[in-house]
């Protein structure tokens, strides 16, 4: 082959396969031109939809008298909090969740110090692979522990204030998952 | 006791009994009031919903006859296709969810109103999917009048009718749009 029909070859092949490229947005593969209903359609653009905000549950507090902040709450007992979940959510991502952030929110000394009550509490919610939505998932503190209930049964106990304490932080500490939760369950 | 001072009292009765049973509305969460807890009476302090991001959700393309710079030029064309590919799994509901805020928040109520039937149409067609899984492909066409619902190569419905698909199509290229870059991206940049 002679250099200008190498050349040629090079050029034709480079057109051919640019025209078969179609658009690639995120690693996905968009074709240039499709056929729908008889008709041939050109892709006019494309883009990534780029964050949605999903609702996972709605918490609640309950007490025996009003609460304007954590210090009020932990004076309270019995207390409730109550998760109505509006997802489903596989039960190794609740794990992860309240270990992080139950460390957000306790110091290394006060989370080595209840850590034989949150393997616990690990343990007991391992076993459900899953919460549905709809199901209701209830941390009751009653007589110095935390009775964990869901969908009105009751799941298991979990002894000490510390470790209710703990617990708590993750929706009233000082770094809680949401910052408006937290003022709404303070009543704000 | 006269009728008039009667019906006062019927109905401050009343009143009070609903407003016992009323309970608090969270995302859509009827809650109680009260709970009774070991034998005590505990009242509901504070509620919220507690939300999630995601991010990278699908990407969107447009297929049209003729290239269109702005919305009105991609409704007076047919036929046309909207598709997502899905970047990450999500659950009909989720999915359903999305679709009718973007639709409420680009729709006028009346317009909303009369699409109403077509809206749920959509919802039950998507809620039968279960779940979208990350690489799914969802396209909109709009052929003939008619939008299909074509999820990995199949129809899974046919909804009638140009306004349900212009409703539909605002929802990306609405005054509203979900997101305005997606928005222009799908204009051609």
């Amino acid at each position: 082959m002679s250099s200008f029909r190498r050349v040629c070859a090079i050029v034709i092949a480079l057109f051919a396969a640019a025209s078969a490229v179609g658009a690639d947005v995120q690693g996905v593969r968009l074709e240039d031109r499709i056929s729908l209903g008889g008709h041939a359609l050109v892709l006019n653009g494309a883009g990534v939809r780029a964050k949605l905000v999903l609702k996972v549950y709605v918490v609640a507090l309950y007490l025996p008298r009003p609460a304007k902040d954590v210090r009020a709450v932990f004076a309270s007992a019995p207390r409730r909090i109550q998760m109505n979940m509006l997802m489903s959510v596989p039960s190794s991502e609740i794990v992860d969740a309240i270990i992080d952030t139950m460390a957000d929110n306790s110091s290394p000394a006060e989370l080595a110090a209840v850590k034989p009550q949150t393997d616990k509490l690990v343990a007991l919610i391992r076993p459900f692979k899953e919460v549905k939505k709809g199901d209701v998932v209830t941390l009751d503190f009653i007589g110095g522990g935390t009775n964990l209930g869901w969908n009105g049964k009751f799941r298991g106990r979990i002894p000490g204030e510390a470790f209710n304490r703990a617990l708590t932080r993750i929706w009233l500490g000082d770094k809680p998952v949401q910052t408006d939760l937290k003022q709404k369950l303070l009543g704000g | 006791m006269n009728a008039l001072l009667r019906l006062t009292v019927v109905a401050s009765i009343a009143l009070c009994l609903a407003g016992i049973g009323r309970g608090a509305e969270v995302g859509g969460v009827k809650l109680d009031e009260k709970a009774t807890l070991a034998g005590q009476e505990l009242s509901l302090n504070g509620a919220g919903l507690r939300t999630r991001l995601v991010f990278k959700v699908y990407v969107a393309s447009l297929y049209l006859p003729q290239r269109a710079g702005d919305a009105q030029a991609v409704l007076g064309q047919a036929p046309r296709r909207i598709q997502l590919n899905m970047l990450r799994g999500l659950s009909a509901d989720q999915l359903v969810d999305a679709f009718n805020e973007g639709l409420d928040a680009n729709n006028s109520a009346s317009d909303l109103a009369a699409v109403k039937a077509q809206i749920d149409q959509l919802s039950g067609i998507m809620r039968a999917f279960k779940e979208v899984k990350e690489k799914d492909v969802i396209a909109l066409d709009f052929v003939d009048g008619t939008t299909r619902v074509v999820w990995n190569g199949e129809t899974k419905g046919t909804i009638v009718g140009a306004a349900f698909n212009q409703a539909l199509t605002r929802i990306w290229l609405g005054d509203k749009p979900v997101q305005p870059d997606l928005k222009k991206a799908l204009l051609g940049g």
